[in-house]
């Protein structure tokens, strides 16, 4: 009897178990997992942020200050682009020996490149004429970087479409209010003034954008060659020390600009050199730190201007 | 035996939750009432959006592959609808009249313009002057404005009230 008991409790127990699961219903809402972004670096995430909003995670490979030119992947960089549903670079050989397309076709993940249909500056390296990648430093550029991310996290991501392009609107006309602050803050320095000399010539498309160095075709002038990775052990020679020299007296900048990624002693020098007062530190391949006024697109874009306008007025 | 009677008390239970969940749900609100649609005005009207400056394309515009059919550099909704423009019809100071799909409604009306001018002109300011002209005379003439080259945009509202022979259900 007892046994038979115990046998129907036990069976009462179940059905009411049973009646507790089915009246919850599984009414809680099931977290769907959100698409992972994962950029080279931290301007193409801020871009891919601005449009994505709350609907993907996106990550940046590269850190705040860190070169993408002379990066060297590591193996947490294998385990985040494992784990991206889709992966960003900027393209035109900016990122050195092509290292976030390597990982995005090593980890068999889609690849946007964000400068596709820029019309890029021509540089020259060892004489030979090649696409300069600095093209961020244009806000109508980045208006393309922003359609093609836009496109690409849409098809990712279609059923959140109108919120992305709303998102990719407003940017926009962010960039197109930057844009015109831009030029009405170049526009108080004289035209004679507007001389852009900076450690590493990263700015080409924003003195080709605002008029800046008109003596060098609007392109930026630069003592030390347009990858920090040409100067990577073997240093600057004497006699081209001294043609910088004589070319920063030529030039009449009335200062020089540091970039936040680069070693700043060599140029520290040379302005002393030149008697030529160093401008302040500009955010070049790199924005800022997270919590510095630096630290987005637009943020990176004005503490430059500001320092730039500051130093040549 | 045992089986079959856990089973009907299963049946029972399970069944008896189900009928009072569906009862209850069907005892709710249905949500609020749908506005009634409004009624759309036949009649001859014609549009008139006349720029103070040549439009040019937007650098600025978001432009995927969906936004290719709309005329670059220039916008017209009326009520939220896209007003189709001929792109060789626009050139400064000139008027660009709109006759097809104008469908306007008894009441409330808006139409939205954006236009962007030429980036060289920055410091200029720039209008877009909306006219609706009915039978000949204007029901409303309004210019939207930017200031320092920005894209010019905004709203032109206005009412519209039925004329017997107009309405339609």
């Amino acid at each position: 009897m007892n046994f038979l008991f115990k046998k129907y409790a036990l069976l009462f127990f179940l059905l009411i178990f049973n009646l507790i699961i089915l009246s919850t219903g599984f009414t809680g809402a099931t977290e769907l997992k959100k698409p992972v972004i994962v950029a080279s670096t931290t301007q193409i995430a801020d871009f891919a942020r601005q449009v994505a909003g709350d609907q993907a995670l996106v990550k940046s490979i590269l850190a705040p200050g860190a070169d993408p030119h002379t990066y060297n992947v590591t193996p947490d960089d294998v385990q985040i682009v494992l784990g991206a549903d889709l992966c960003i670079e900027n393209g035109l050989h900016l990122e050195g020996k092509n290292w976030m397309s390597t990982l995005a076709k090593d980890a068999q993940k889609p690849l946007i490149t964000a400068t596709d249909g820029i019309q890029a500056l021509s540089i020259s390296q060892g004489g030979q004429p090649i696409p300069d990648p600095h093209a961020w430093f244009s806000p109508k550029n980045v208006a393309v970087y922003v359609n093609n991310i836009t496109r690409g996290i849409i098809a990712l991501d279609p059923g959140n479409k109108a919120l992305y392009r709303a998102r990719a609107k407003l940017f926009l006309q962010q960039l197109r209010v930057l844009d015109a602050w831009i030029r009405e803050q170049i526009n108080v320095i004289s035209p004679q003034q507007r001389i852009l000399v900076t450690t590493h010539d990263a700015f080409n498309y924003f003195c080709r954008e605002y008029r800046l160095n008109e003596q060098n075709d609007f392109l930026s002038i630069a003592p030390v060659g347009w990858s920090t990775g040409a100067e990577v052990g073997a240093g600057i020679t004497p006699k081209r020390r001294r043609k910088v020299i004589e070319s920063i007296k030529a030039s009449g900048a009335p200062a020089i600009f540091v970039e936040t990624t680069i070693n700043p002693k060599q140029i520290r020098e040379i302005a002393k050199e030149t008697g030529v007062k160093i401008g302040g530190a500009l955010y070049s391949d790199s924005m800022g730190p997270k919590g510095s006024a630096a630290e987005t697109y637009i943020g990176m874009m004005r503490e430059n201007t500001l320092l730039i306008v500051n130093s040549l007025k | 035996m045992r089986f079959l009677l856990t089973g009907l008390i299963w049946i029972v239970f399970v069944g008896g939750l189900w009928g009072y969940t569906t009862q209850r749900d069907a005892s709710l609100p249905q949500g609020p009432a749908q506005p009634a649609a409004p009624k759309v005005l036949t009649g001859s009207y014609v549009l008139e959006i006349t720029p103070s400056f040549s439009i040019e394309k937007d650098p600025f515009a978001l432009a995927l592959d969906d936004d290719a059919s709309q005329t670059p550099g220039l916008e017209i909704r009326l009520n939220g609808r896209l007003v189709e423009v001929d792109a060789e019809q626009i050139k400064r100071g000139r008027v660009i009249r709109i006759t097809k799909n104008i469908e306007l409604s008894q009441g409330f009306n808006e139409f939205y313009v954006k236009a962007s001018p030429p980036m060289a002109e920055t410091d200029l300011d720039h209008g877009l002057r909306v006219r609706l002209l009915a039978r000949g005379g204007p029901v409303v003439d309004q210019t939207v404005w930017g200031s320092s080259g920005s894209v010019v945009a905004g709203t032109v509202s206005f009412s519209l009230a039925a004329h017997k022979e107009e309405v339609h259900d």
